[in-house]
């Protein structure tokens, strides 16, 4: 869907349901994704699913482009809600990434497929030591494919500070995966 | 890095069921009614259970009084 078909629909929705349902069901899945990494569990990444399409759906007549995807407003609007839930549950920013780890590779040789999962693993856990703010960095990164400036738009920073943010937290990475013994690119 | 953070997608049902509930806020919308995200059922009974006591509770303090009314006026 290009930029403008994009904005097309978006002003559909704010006067047609179906027009919604087509938003809905592009970026649904994303958003559950973005989600389910920061709380870590099912239950409550459809439950702040269903908060964010329903915000957003409650909020839609007073969107703007602002010259970033919808997406990114849609991402604000879980960020958001993600950051009141582990409020209110005053609980560390720690995702169950475990559950997120690959299970099995098909056709892999099992001492290769047994290292690579012993490596992620590692880089699982190495990502959990970090805080809230670089996990979310790296889960908008590598799980939701998005560019610096998106990024930024929606944890509120500039594209600079998110390019910083981003190198430091490699950097803080790269030192803590080698005191390990793992190797590193 | 993409292995450690690999993509999860919902279970159909539920991408199906917040569909159709949407649709049903979004025609709440249109006409003209409030959008809002359904509340828990346990939260629907506490604020029923509430409303009834309080309405209990009211009620008593009313025969109480009339009953104290009636009652100095004999």
């Amino acid at each position: 869907m290009s930029e403008q078909d994009e904005s097309a629909r978006i002003e559909a929705a704010k006067m047609d349901p179906d027009a919604f349902g087509e938003l809905y069901a592009r970026y649904v899945d994303r958003i559950y994704n973005y989600i389910f990494h920061r709380v870590g569990n099912i239950h409550d990444a459809e439950d702040l699913t269903s908060r964010t399409f329903f915000r957003a759906l409650s909020h839609l007549n007073s969107y703007q482009d602002q010259g970033l995807p919808f997406s990114a407003w849609l991402y604000r609007i879980a960020h958001n809600l993600v950051a009141n839930w582990h409020r209110d549950r005053g609980r560390r920013h720690v995702v169950a990434l475990d559950e997120l780890i690959i299970k099995s590779l098909p056709h892999e040789h099992p001492e290769a497929m047994a290292e690579f999962q012993d490596n992620t693993q590692q880089l699982g856990a190495a990502i959990r030591q970090l805080d809230a703010t670089r996990q979310e960095l790296l889960v908008l990164k590598f799980s939701e494919g998005l560019s610096n400036a998106e990024i930024g738009s929606i944890m509120g920073r500039s594209e600079g500070a998110i390019k910083s943010l981003y190198h430091r937290t490699l950097l803080a990475m790269r030192k803590d995966l080698l005191k390990k013994g793992l190797d590193v690119e | 890095m993409q292995g450690a953070l690999r993509p999860v997608e919902p279970s159909a049902s539920f991408r199906e069921g917040l569909r159709g509930n949407l649709a049903l806020a979004a025609q709440h919308k249109m006409a003209g009614l409030v959008v809002e995200y359904p509340k828990p059922f346990r939260e629907g009974i506490v604020l029923g259970l509430s409303t009834g006591l309080l309405a209990a509770a009211i009620a008593v303090i009313v025969l109480l009084f009339r009953s104290r009314l009636f009652g100095a006026r004999r």
